[in-house]
């Protein structure tokens, strides 16, 4: 079992494969062998630990993650696990406190799966609609929005 | 929002801790570290690369503007990087100073020390820069900038600023010790391994650049220590070769390289060993092989087999062609010089020689002293090596066939080879054959075995193998006719080894007349079992051989047989014609013997009671019963010992040509068995049975007396071979020509040549062979070309 402590002091024991699906974790663990000691997460809540331990305990068997630097295929997201897809029903700062520390703790497929579900949240909208959703300030005057929308159009073509 | 000075403020807070936090781990990586300090750090690294900007959560907008600065983020990446790098170089730059003061082992051993703790470290330390690696780093090296990762960088630091430094100092350390090993001191050869260790994972000069994978190893380590090593032999192998003789030096050498190349597994890169070897061949050997190859000719001569196998190990280093084929050539050449010699050490004694037997038993001996002796150097000295083989072979090929004895066709090696066979296979009379040296103990089937083994050895280097066959087959029909074999057991061996020597194509004409003898003495007895056992008054023994597959040819005479054993020859046509319809009889009598008693007027004591008994030809019966008759006082003869009879009326009686009686009757008459009225065979001659006929034996052999003429003998198998040659060259033809429908007349000639086998047919017979086809339109010449043949189906 590894001992995981969050930044507000709580210690979670996890089993090694759970914890070692952070890059992070395995990378400590490998250099300084397991020494028994809490490791400590100074950037990661309790609250979001928790979150992230349950991403990691459902998955913890799944098979290692092939990296395919030359992969071509575009990225596809509406392709989501059920699973995948009611754990990711959060509120908006949750969600980003888990994009975080999965880019923090280098969890790749819990990364991914978290960019799906924000560009899912952004297709089909409009871009007032975007800044909606997201509290995002208009700062573009509008020849620069002109200027911009000409230059995507092709992305607007269907 | 924090303005640009706290942000600057910030970074450089991080950085103090950082960089201490770096220094720990390059002090104590391999100790314990703290997983706080560990984590503590990396999270540092996080918050330099992802942190030192606008939060862009909870309640702040994120502006399109402050995006676009969070992308000169960037920056700090860069920063955090230049950063550890100057910081990394200075630590190198300390390590540097310390290495200063130490030499030799010493050096050594500080280089590894320092070596394996900063591997540790490197390592930690690329895992705790891994947000940079999988962010800036990432980004820099996908647009293709000259950036590499953590640990990449940590090594680049190490050769450039510490090991470029040291490197000149660590090999004249490796020498120093290497030269203490050499000189037969005890020094640690782990030192050198570990720095060998090092060099090899320093990689390339520049990896970015792609420089060879080893290239640091290469350049800095090998190569010196190379040219180090070479030197060092090249100095150490002049003192031998100047203090003792070239064979010391031989041993000296072997030992040495032994001993390196058995060390450089301990210590060496397995790449590079190959590369080592070559070195120290080419300084200890290559470097002396005129004078090593020069001392070939007397080892051989010498017949040191300790010697030869040293020098044969050292030349094999150097390879086939620069170390080994020259010596070949002096094998070969030796081999053949000492066979020729052999055969004319005993050309002389061959010729005094009485009897064939013994004539080519020294020839074959002497064949095989220097066959075997070479060989069994080339089994000791030069673990069979198939070039040595192949020299040998050759050699033996050249010295078997051509020599001082083979002169004629008599005296060629395939008949003398022959001749050998036969001996050892035939029953001897009075013990003729000598045994062989050294058969002592062995019981007499094992050395027949052997000596057929070594029979066949001469036999695969014979050029003319289908002469052997001939006459091999001649010789073995008469031993067979006459049931002369020493065994049955030793005829199956040789057969089978002939077997297995050229196929079965020529042994299975022998077995098929070891069928027919077999065949034959059921056949007797069912002769005698069908005809009762009183109906012939006489034991009759008959052999029923298969024309074609036997040597023998029906006689040309018609014999007038002696009545009693006309009716026993009848008798056995007829039973003979009973069982087997529809084949003909010949009888071959020039090969038939019969035992007769003569009981002599004149005789006395035992030759009295027993009488003697002869062992003669049929043709010797035939004349010998006509002097058979009831004679003495009261009878149709004066005399006691039958009728006179001349030349003329024996000539007439027994229907055979003049010149076979005259022949027999000089038997009869040399062995004192017939007195002649003048002394001669002639035709005013009268002869009689000598009455007072005396011999010490009484059993005699005239059957034998009348040996078979060596010279038709030779002549007769000559022409057989001859005309097998050409019936074989002419299938030859037709098969290839059958499978290549056209060919040049070059091409068909040496195609000829590769298919025949058991002997090298000479062009002029190929012509003439292509040019009996064409005669009788197997092939013709192709209208286009004279040069082309055409196949005729």
């Amino acid at each position: 079992m590894i001992k995981l402590q969050s930044s507000d002091g709580i210690d979670f024991e996890v089993a090694e494969a759970i914890a070692k699906q952070s890059v992070l974790i395995t990378n400590l663990l490998e250099d300084l062998g397991e020494t028994g000691e809490a490791i400590p997460l100074p950037n990661v809540s309790s609250k979001v630990l928790e979150k992230v331990i349950e991403y990691c305990t459902q998955h913890q068997h799944d098979p290692p993650l092939v990296v395919d630097e030359y992969d071509d295929v575009p990225r596809r997201s509406d392709d989501m696990d059920p699973w995948d897809e009611a754990f990711m029903k959060l509120d908006q700062d949750m969600l980003f406190e888990i994009l975080l520390a999965a880019n923090y703790m280098d969890i790749k497929p819990l990364l991914d799966l978290g960019c799906k579900t924000v560009a899912n949240m952004i297709r089909g909208k409009t871009p007032e609609e975007i800044r909606k959703q997201f509290n995002i300030v208009n700062d573009f005057t509008p020849e620069e929005e002109e200027q911009i929308r000409k230059e995507n159009e092709w992305a607007e073509a269907n | 929002m924090e303005s640009p000075q706290d942000l600057a403020i910030e970074a450089n807070r991080i950085w103090a801790e950082l960089s201490s936090g770096v220094n720990t781990i390059l002090e104590k990586a391999g100790e314990d570290i703290d997983p706080k300090l560990y984590v503590g750090l990396y999270t540092h690294v996080y918050n330099f690369c992802a942190s030192l900007r606008p939060a862009m959560h909870g309640t702040t907008y994120y502006t399109a503007a402050e995006s676009a600065a969070s992308m000169r983020g960037s920056v700090y990446g860069q920063e955090l990087y230049t950063r550890l790098s100057g910081h990394v170089l200075n630590y190198m730059a300390e390590v540097a100073q310390r290495a200063s003061v130490h030499q030799g082992d010493d050096l050594l051993t500080f280089y590894n020390r320092e070596w394996v703790r900063y591997g540790d470290a490197a390592k930690m330390i690329h895992n705790i820069f891994d947000y940079l690696n999988r962010h800036w780093i990432q980004r820099e090296q996908d647009e293709g900038n000259n950036v590499c990762d953590i640990n990449t960088l940590m090594f680049r630091l190490w050769r450039n600023r510490f090991f470029m430094d040291v490197r000149t100092a660590l090999i004249d350390a490796v020498f120093s010790l290497m030269a203490r090993i050499r000189g037969g001191q005890v020094a640690d050869l782990n030192l050198v391994k570990s720095v060998v260790d090092s060099y090899v994972s320093l990689g390339s000069d520049d990896a970015a650049t792609g420089g060879k994978k080893m290239e640091v190893y290469d350049k800095y380590f090998l190569k010196p220590f190379i040219d180090g090593t070479e030197k060092y032999y090249r100095a150490e192998g002049e003192r031998v070769l100047k203090e003792g003789p070239i064979r010391d030096y031989m041993v000296w050498a072997f030992d040495r390289i032994k001993e390196e190349e058995t060390r450089a597994e301990l210590y060496l890169h397995e790449t590079s060993l190959r590369e080592f070897s070559t070195a120290l061949n080419g300084e200890l050997i290559g470097r002396q092989r005129d004078a090593l190859s020069s001392e070939f000719r007397p080892m051989l001569e010498a017949q040191n087999r300790e010697d030869l196998g040293r020098l044969y190990q050292l030349m094999k280093r150097l390879g086939e062609a620069v170390g080994l084929d020259p010596l070949r050539e002096i094998f070969g050449a030796q081999v053949r010089a000492a066979g020729l010699q052999a055969v004319e050490r005993v050309a002389a004694d061959q010729a005094a020689a009485e009897s064939i037997a013994s004539k080519s038993q020294l020839f074959v001996e002497a064949l095989l002293s220097v066959h075997d002796l070479y060989s069994s150097i080339l089994h000791d000295a030069f673990e069979v090596d198939p070039g040595f083989s192949k020299a040998l072979d050759r050699a033996c090929k050249d010295y078997i066939n051509t020599n001082a004895v083979c002169t004629t066709n008599e005296t060629n090696a395939a008949r003398l080879l022959a001749n050998y066979c036969d001996a050892l296979l035939k029953k001897s009379s009075a013990g003729t054959r000598a045994a062989p040296v050294g058969a002592e103990g062995a019981s007499s089937e094992d050395s027949l075995e052997h000596q057929l083994a070594q029979a066949i050895c001469v036999y695969r280097y014979l050029k003319d193998q289908d002469m052997y066959q001939e006459a091999y087959a001649r010789f073995f029909a008469r031993r067979l006719i006459n049931e002369q074999s020493v065994s049955t057991h030793g005829e199956e061996t040789m057969i089978a080894k002939l077997k297995e020597a050229s196929g079965s194509d020529f042994t299975s004409k022998l077995m098929r007349m070891f069928t027919d003898i077999t065949l034959s003495k059921d056949m007797s007895e069912q002769f005698r079992d069908s005809v009762g056992k009183h109906a012939v008054p006489f034991d009759f023994d008959t052999k029923v051989l298969t024309t074609g597959a036997w040597p023998f040819k029906a006689p040309e005479t018609k014999l007038q047989l002696p009545p009693e054993v006309g009716a026993a020859v009848d008798q056995f046509t007829e039973f003979y014609q009973s069982t087997q319809q529809k084949r003909c009889l010949n009888w071959l009598w020039q090969y038939s013997k019969a035992d007769v008693k003569i009981f002599f007027s004149g005789a006395t004591g035992a030759a009295a009671k027993a009488g003697y008994v002869f062992t003669v030809s049929t043709y010797q019966l035939a004349i010998l019963l006509l002097f058979n008759a009831d004679s003495g006082p009261g009878t149709r003869y004066d005399s006691d010992d039958g009728p006179l009879l001349t030349l003329a009326q024996i000539t007439a009686a027994t229907n055979l040509e003049p010149a076979i009686v005259e022949g027999e009757l000089e038997v009869f008459v040399k062995a004192r068995l017939l007195n002649s009225s003048t002394g001669n065979v002639d035709a005013g001659a009268q002869f009689q049975l000598n009455g007072g006929f005396k011999s010490k034996r009484l059993r005699i052999n005239l059957a034998g007396l009348r040996r078979p003429d060596q010279k038709r003998e030779a002549t007769e198998i000559q022409a057989a071979v001859d005309s097998d040659r050409m019936q074989k060259i002419q299938a030859a033809i037709v098969r290839i020509m059958k499978a290549r429908k056209q060919l040049s007349h070059r091409e068909l000639i040496e195609t000829t040549i590769t298919q025949i086998k058991h002997f090298q047919p000479q062009i002029s017979d190929i012509k003439q062979a292509i040019d009996k086809l064409i005669d009788s339109a197997y092939i013709e010449r192709s209208e286009d070309s004279r040069d082309t043949y055409n196949y005729l189906a």
